[in-house]
C-alpha cells in the first residue's frame, strides 16, 4: 500500500502542478487564455494575408461557416462533440491526478464497443439498439481506461507512457477489425457494415448533421461539473488530484478513487467514440478520429480543467474546423489551417505557464 | 588586526515578491580560518543569504566582494569558479550515480584528470581526512556519508569558502561532533566556513564568529567568545523569551488507555532504520514526546500510528477506530504543504477535510455548501486563522496560519488521539509557542497526544513522558524531568544497560 | 511453411530498410530522454524533417542536399520545441502534443504552397543504396544487410558511438546527470538548460534525417501529409522497450522493422498475420516492457520534469 502511494506521489505531482497552475490562473488570468487564442487567430490571419487572401473577408467566411446559419452552427456543434467528450475524459482524470493521455485509445475502443451491438445484434431490436450501443461503447472505453489505472496501482507503471502506447494499440485494433472481422464479405473498403436505423443517434434538426450526441455531450459536461463541485465524491477526487498525500492522510482511498476516475474518464471517451460512430459515420471506419483524443487533452487544459471552460474551448475547436472547411470550399484555402489555429493556443499557453513557473510565482512554486 | 575578509556582502537586499523583503541591506564579512555561524528564526533569510553567495539567487541591490573585488554570481558555476562551495540542506547529489561519478561531475577540467581512477579518488578523499568508497552508489549511503561526499565536492573544487545550510539536522550527536571536527580542520587549513543553523548549543561550542539575522536584517556579527545562549535568543527573537521552561499542564492523566502499540516491526530502508520491536502506550490526557534524530524510525512510527502503513509484524489497538480499521486520530503531519493541507482547495474544505462527507455537510450525496461555510467560519474564528475569507486557498497564508488550520482540524475531530509529527517545523517562535499551547490544552481536555519531534527542547518542554527512538527501537521511556544529557545519550547510543531489551 | 533463401533475404533487407527511420528517431529520442526531456514532439520533428528534405531536394535536385535540408529542418524544429520546453519550462507532454498537431498542419499547408507535384525526381540511388564491398557478397544476408542506404549505416554507427559516449565520456556523464538529478547538476555548476537544449537539438538532427530517409529513401522523394504515420510515437516506444540503451535500440528497431516488413511480405514467407496487428505489436511490446520490467534504474529519474533552480 505504501509503495503504491509513493509511486503515486511522483507522477501525481506532475499533473497536480500543471493542474494547480492552470487552476490558479483560471480566475485571475483569463487574460492569458484570451491572449493565447487571440494571437493564434492573428497568426491564422497573417497566414491568410501571406496566401494573398483578404484576411477580414476570410474571417467573415470562416465565421459564416461556423455560425452563419443553422447548418453552420450544427456543423460546429458536431465537430465540437467528440472533442468535448475527450476533453471531459481528460479533465476527470487530470483532476484526480492521473495524466490520462489515452483518450484517443479509449475513444477508439468506444467506437468498437458501439459498433458491435449495433451491427451484430438483430436490427429487430429497433431503438433498443441505440442505448445498448452507447453503453457498450462506454463500457469498452472504461475498460481501456481501467487498464492504465490498474497497471499504475499494481506495477507502478507511469500512466503517461501506458496510455500513450494504448492509444496506438486501440488505433491498430480498429484498423484490424475493419480490414478483417468486421468488414462485410462483399466489401473491399476498410470499414464495417452500416448500422441499422435503430442504432443511429436521431438527427435533431432536419437538413443538418446535428445529432442527439451533441446534447449528450453537453449534459455530460454539466454532470461532470455537478459531481466535481457538489458531491463529496468530487471533493475527494479533486483532493487526491491536488495533494494525494494529504488526501491519504484523511483516509481517502487513493486506489479506489483513481480506478473510479479512470472508469469515468475512459467511459466518457468511449461515449465520444460511440457518438462518432452512431451519429456521424454510421459505421466503423479506419481513421475516423482526427486526433480527437489529443485535441481533447489540449481543450481540457485550455479550459483550465473546468467542464464549462472545456465547452467553450471545444466550441472554438469546432468552429475552427467548420470555418476552415468553409474557407476551403469557397476560397480553396487548405484546411490544414485548422490544425495550425487549433494547436497554437495550447503551445502558447503551455509556454506562458512554464514561464510563470520559472519565475517562481508563489502560487505554484511549492507544488511541481 | 583582522585580515581582509575572503568574501564580503555589501548592502545586500532581496525580495521575491514586491513589498516583502527577505533580506534588507545586509553587510557581512567572512574570513579565512573562521567558523562563522549564521543564526536566526525560520524565515529570517539565512538560507537566502547562502543562496545569494552561491549564485542560486541574485541580490536586488548590493553585491559580493571577493578579496575586495566586486564579483557577480549569476549561477552556481560562477560561485564555484570563485572558490565557493556549498553543502545544501537537501544534498545536491545524483542519487543513482556512484560517489566517483558525482565527484567527477563537479570537478573542473584540470582536476578531472586526477579523478579518472577510483583509486585516485579514494586517495584524495583520504588525504582530506574524509574517507569514502568511490564505487558506492550515493542513494545507498547513510546521510552522514552523503554529507561527506558533498564536503569532498567542495574541497575538490578548491573551495576557499564553504557554506553549510543546516548541516546537523540529519546527524546524531556523535556525528555532529565529528562534523564540527571536520569544520575546524577545514578552517585550520586557512579556509572560511559558514554554517547556517538554529542549534545554539552547537554555535556556542564550535563557531568562532556568530551573526544574527532577524526578519531579513542583520542584528549583529560578533565573535562567539562573549556570547551566551540567552543573549543570542534575545537577538534572534527580538525580545526576552523563555524557551526552556515547561508549558503549564493539568495535573495527572485519567489512566484510560487510548492506544497501545505492541512489538511493531517495520523493515528499514536506505534513508531510515525502520522500526524494531517498538511498543508504546498512550493514556488519555497525557502528552508523550518521541525524541530522536531524524531517520531513526520517526516517519514509520507516524505512519503506523496514523494507519498509513501496515507494520510487518506487531499489533496496534485503540479504544476508538475508524470503520476501515485505522486508529481514530487527529493528525498533524510533518509536511504541512503536501500532507497537512490541500493547498488548492479552499480553507473551508481544508478545515473540514476529515468530515465534509458526513452530515450535516453532505446530505443525499450532495454537498451542503451553506453548512460547510458556517462550520468552517466557526472553526476559523476559534482557531484564530488570520485570513480575509475561508473561501480562498491557504496557499498565500503564513506558515503559522497554515498550521493553525491543520491543528484546528486535528483537534476538532471527535477522535481521542492526536498524533503530531514535527508540529512546529518551519514556524517562528511565536507560532511554535501557540502550536504547543494548543496541543497542551487538548491534552488537558483529555486527548491523548503523541508528539514526534527531533527538536529536543520542544519535547522536553511539553511532554509528560519522553520516549527516545534510536535506530528504530524504543531506547528509553523516561519521565519529562529526565536531564537533557541522559536523553541526548539515549539518542546517540541507544538503550543503556538498565533499560536494555534482550 | 516453406520459404527459400531469396525470400528470406528480401525479407531481411526490407526489415532493415524499414528499421532505419525508427532507429534514427529512437536514438535521437534516447538522448533527449537521457537528459530528462520526454520529447513527445518527435513525431512533429520527423514530419518537418521529411518535408524539409523534399523541399531541399526540389530546390537543389541533389539528394544529399535533401538529406541535409531534412537535418536542418529537424534541428530548427527541435530548436523551437526546446525553446518552449527547456528554456520556458513549458509542460513537455502538452507542448509536444500541440507541436505535433502544429507540424501536421504546417507541413500540409506548406506542401500545397511550396512543393511541385510534377517535380522530375533525380536519381536517389546515391543516398538509398551503398553496396559495401566484399560484405555484400556474402550469400543471402550479405546482400540484405550490406546493400542498404548509407544513412542506415550511419545510424548503426551512431548507435554504437552513442553507447560509448553515454558510458565513457564527460558529455555522457553530464547528460545522464541532468536527466537523473537536475538539481545536483545545477549545483555542480552545469547548465541544465543548455544541456537539455543541446540534447533536444541533437534529437532534432537525427529525427530530421529520419524524416528525410522516410521521404527520400523509403518513398522515393514524395512527401504526403502525415507521412510519418505515428513513427515518432513508435520511436518513443522503442526507447522504452530498449531500456534507454542505444545498442538495444539498434536491435529493437530491426525487430520492429521486421514487424513492418511482415505486412508486405508476410504472405511470401508463409505468415498470414493481419498487418494492423503486426503494426500494433511494437506498442504492445513496449507496454509489456514498461509494465513488466518496471521503472527500474534504466529510466532517467527526472524524465518529464521541468527544471527549477532552488527546488528541493
Amino acid at each position: 500500500m505504501t509503495s503504491i502511494s509513493t509511486r503515486q506521489e511522483t507522477s501525481a505531482s506532475h499533473t497536480s502542478g500543471f493542474r494547480s497552475a492552470l487552476g490558479a490562473v483560471a480566475g485571475s488570468n483569463a487574460v492569458l487564455v484570451l491572449t493565447a487564442f487571440g494571437s493564434s487567430i492573428a497568426i491564422g490571419l497573417a497566414i491568410l494575408l501571406f496566401l494573398g487572401v483578404d484576411p477580414l473577408g476570410a474571417l467573415s467566411v470562416m465565421f459564416d461557416g461556423a455560425f452563419g446559419s443553422k447548418r453552420a452552427i450544427a456543423d460546429t456543434l458536431v465537430f465540437m462533440t467528440p472533442r468535448l467528450l475527450t476533453a471531459l475524459a481528460a479533465l476527470v482524470a487530470l483532476r484526480c491526478g492521473f495524466f490520462n493521455l489515452g483518450a484517443e485509445g479509449q475513444l477508439q475502443l468506444g467506437a468498437i464497443g458501439a459498433i458491435l451491438p449495433a451491427t451484430l445484434l438483430p436490427p429487430s431490436l429497433g431503438y433498443l439498439l441505440l442505448p445498448l450501443s452507447i453503453l457498450c461503447g462506454a463500457l469498452f472505453g472504461a475498460i481501456w481506461g481501467l487498464i492504465p489505472a490498474v497497471l499504475k496501482l499494481w506495477r507502478g507503471a507511469d500512466e503517461i507512457i501506458v496510455t500513450l502506447m494504448m492509444n496506438f494499440i486501440g488505433i491498430y485494433l480498429v484498423k484490424h477489425l475493419v480490414q478483417g472481422p468486421l468488414q462485410p464479405p462483399d466489401s473491399d473498403f476498410n470499414m464495417s457494415a452500416k448500422i441499422p436505423d435503430g442504432a443511429a443517434l436521431p438527427i435533431l434538426l432536419s437538413g443538418t448533421r446535428l445529432h442527439a450526441g451533441v446534447v449528450l455531450a453537453l449534459v455530460l459536461a454539466a454532470a461532470v461539473w455537478f459531481v466535481l463541485y457538489h458531491t463529496p465524491y468530487g471533493v475527494r477526487l479533486r483532493a487526491v488530484g491536488l495533494s494525494p498525500r494529504a488526501a491519504r492522510l484523511q483516509g481517502m482511498p487513493l486506489a479506489r478513487l483513481t480506478v473510479g476516475a479512470m472508469l469515468i474518464s475512459g467511459g466518457i471517451a468511449g461515449i465520444g467514440g460511440a457518438v462518432e460512430v452512431l451519429g456521424v459515420q454510421y459505421r466503423l471506419i479506419d481513421g475516423f478520429s482526427s486526433h480527437f483524443g489529443f485535441d481533447g487533452l489540449a481543450i481540457a487544459l485550455l479550459g483550465s480543467l473546468e467542464p464549462f471552460g472545456a465547452v467553450v474551448v471545444a466550441i472554438y475547436f469546432g468552429a475552427i474546423n467548420s470555418g476552415t472547411l468553409a474557407l476551403q470550399s469557397t476560397l480553396s484555402i487548405p484546411a490544414a489551417l485548422a490544425q495550425i489555429m487549433a494547436s497554437l493556443p495550447i503551445i502558447f499557453l503551455a509556454c506562458a505557464h512554464g514561464y510563470r513557473f520559472l519565475k517562481g510565482r508563489p502560487l505554484w512554486s511549492s507544488t511541481r | 588586526m583582522k585580515t581582509r575578509p575572503y568574501v564580503e556582502l555589501t548592502g545586500v537586499s532581496k525580495s521575491f515578491s514586491p513589498g516583502h523583503p527577505v533580506l534588507e541591506n545586509i553587510s557581512l564579512a567572512f574570513r579565512r580560518g573562521e567558523i562563522h555561524a549564521v543564526v536566526g528564526e525560520n524565515g529570517a533569510g539565512k538560507s537566502t543569504l547562502l543562496n545569494i553567495l552561491f549564485g542560486m539567487h541574485q541580490p536586488d541591490t548590493g553585491g559580493i566582494l571577493l578579496e575586495g573585488r566586486q564579483v557577480i554570481h549569476k549561477s552556481p558555476a560562477d560561485a564555484i569558479a570563485n572558490r565557493i562551495g556549498m553543502v545544501h540542506q537537501h544534498f545536491k547529489l545524483v542519487a543513482s550515480f556512484t560517489v566517483a561519478e558525482n565527484l567527477r561531475l563537479c570537478a573542473p577540467p584540470p582536476i578531472r584528470k586526477m579523478l579518472r581512477r577510483d583509486a585516485d579518488i579514494a586517495r584524495i578523499a583520504e588525504s582530506y581526512g574524509l574517507p569514502v568508497d568511490p564505487s558506492a552508489v550515493v542513494s545507498t549511503l547513510p546521510l552522514s556519508l552523503q554529507q561527506r561526499v558533498e564536503i569532498l565536492k567542495a574541497l575538490i573544487n578548491k573551495a576557499e569558502l564553504i557554506l553549510f545550510d543546516e548541516p546537523t539536522t540529519i546527524l546524531n550527536p556523535a556525528e555532529i561532533g565529528s562534523f564540527y571536527a571536520v569544520c575546524r580542520q577545514i578552517a585550520a587549513q586557512g579556509r572560511a566556513v559558514v554554517v547556517v543553523t538554529h542549534h545554539l548549543e552547537e554555535v556556542l561550542a564550535n563557531a568562532t564568529q556568530v551573526s544574527v539575522i532577524r526578519r531579513g536584517r542583520l542584528i549583529g556579527s560578533t565573535p562567539v567568545g562573549k556570547r551566551t545562549r540567552s543573549d543570542l535568543v534575545r537577538d534572534i527573537v527580538g525580545r526576552d523569551i523563555d524557551l526552556t521552561s515547561p508549558i503549564a499542564r493539568a495535573a495527572g492523566h485519567s489512566g484510560q488507555i487510548e492506544l497501545r502499540m505492541d512489538c511493531v516491526d517495520v523493515a528499514p530502508t536506505e534513508s531510515s532504520s525502520g522500526l524494531r520491536d517498538a511498543s508504546l502506550i498512550l493514556h488519555a490526557g497525557e502528552i508523550v514526546g518521541v525524541a530522536g534524530v531524524e531517520g531513526n524510525g520517526q516517519r514509520e512510527l507516524f505512519e503506523v500510528l496514523a494507519g498509513l502503513r501496515k507494520p510487518n509484524s506487531g499489533t496496534l489497538e485503540a479504544r476508538m477506530v475508524h470503520p476501515d480499521g485505522r486508529v481514530a486520530a487527529g493528525l498533524v503531519p510533518e509536511d504541512r504543504h503536501h500532507e497537512g493541507l490541500v493547498l488548492d482547495l479552499p480553507i473551508s474544505l481544508n478545515l473540514l477535510l476529515n468530515r465534509f462527507g458526513k452530515p450535516p455537510f453532505t446530505r443525499h450525496g450532495r454537498l451542503i455548501h451553506s453548512e460547510i461555510a458556517v462550520a468552517a467560519e466557526d472553526l476559523r474564528a476559534r482557531a484564530d486563522v488570520r485570513t480575509r475569507s475561508v473561501n480562498i486557498t491557504p496557499r498565500t497564508l503564513s506558515g503559522g496560519n497554515q498550521q493553525k488550520i491543520v491543528l484546528a482540524r486535528a483537534l476538532n475531530d471527535e477522535a481521542p488521539v492526536v498524533i503530531a509529527y514535527q508540529p512546529t517545523r518551519g514556524l517562528d517562535v511565536a507560532a511554535s509557542q501557540e502550536v504547543l499551547t494548543r496541543l497542551r490544552h487538548a491534552a488537558n481536555r483529555g486527548k491523548a497526544v503523541v508528539i514526534i519531534s527531533s527538536n529536543l527542547d520542544e519535547i522536553m518542554r511539553i511532554s509528560d513522558r519522553i520516549v527516545v527512538l534510536f535506530s528504530g527501537q524504543i531506547a528509553g521511556d523516561v519521565p519529562a524531568s529526565t536531564s537533557r544529557e541522559v536523553i541526548g545519550e539515549l539518542m546517540t547510543l541507544g538503550a543503556r544497560t538498565g533499560t536494555d531489551r534482550p | 511453411m516453406v520459404f527459400d533463401a531469396v525470400t528470406l533475404g528480401l525479407f531481411v533487407a526490407s526489415a532493415v530498410r524499414l528499421a532505419a527511420p525508427i532507429l534514427l528517431a529512437s536514438l535521437g529520442e534516447l538522448v533527449s530522454e537521457r537528459a530528462g526531456v520526454l520529447n513527445i514532439g518527435l513525431e512533429g520533428i520527423m514530419l518537418l524533417g521529411a518535408f524539409g528534405a523534399v523541399l531541399g531536394l526540389q530546390w537543389s535536385a541533389i539528394p544529399l542536399v535533401g538529406v541535409l535540408a531534412g537535418a536542418v529542418w529537424g534541428v530548427a524544429a527541435a530548436g523551437v520545441l526546446a525553446a518552449a520546453v527547456a528554456i520556458l519550462r513549458a509542460d513537455q507532454i502538452v507542448t509536444g502534443i500541440g507541436f505535433n498537431i502544429l507540424a501536421l498542419g504546417t507541413t500540409s499547408l506548406l506542401r500545397e504552397l511550396l512543393l511541385d507535384p510534377a517535380f522530375q525526381l533525380p536519381s536517389l540511388r546515391g543516398i538509398s543504396m551503398l553496396r559495401v564491398p566484399y560484405l555484400s557478397e556474402i550469400p543471402v544476408l550479405g546482400r540484405a544487410l550490406f546493400s542498404q542506404s548509407p544513412i542506415l549505416y550511419a545510424g548503426a554507427a551512431v548507435a554504437v558511438l552513442l553507447w560509448l559516449a553515454i558510458r565513457y565520456t564527460r558529455a555522457g556523464l553530464v547528460i545522464r546527470a541532468v536527466g537523473e538529478g537536475a538539481g545536483a547538476a545545477d549545483a555542480a555548476g552545469l547548465s541544465v538548460v543548455a544541456v537539455r537544449f543541446a540534447a533536444m537539438l541533437f534529437t532534432g538532427l537525427l529525427a530530421g534525417v529520419a524524416g528525410a530517409y522516410l521521404t527520400l529513401v523509403a518513398s522515393g522523394g514524395i512527401f504526403v501529409d502525415s507521412i510519418t504515420a505515428g513513427r515518432g510515437y513508435l520511436a518513443i516506444a522503442v526507447v522504452i522497450f530498449a531500456r534507454w540503451n542505444p545498442l538495444l535500440v539498434l536491435i529493437a528497431s530491426v525487430l520492429f522493422g521486421c514487424a513492418d516488413a511482415l505486412q508486405y511480405q508476410g504472405q511470401a514467407i508463409g505468415l498470414a498475420v493481419s498487418p494492423p496487428l503486426l503494426l500494433m505489436s511494437p506498442f504492445v511490446m513496449a507496454l509489456l516492457a514498461w509494465v513488466l520490467l518496471g521503472k527500474s534504474n534504466a529510466a532517467p529519474g527526472e524524465i518529464g520534469v521541468p527544471f527549477l533552480r532552488g527546488r528541493k
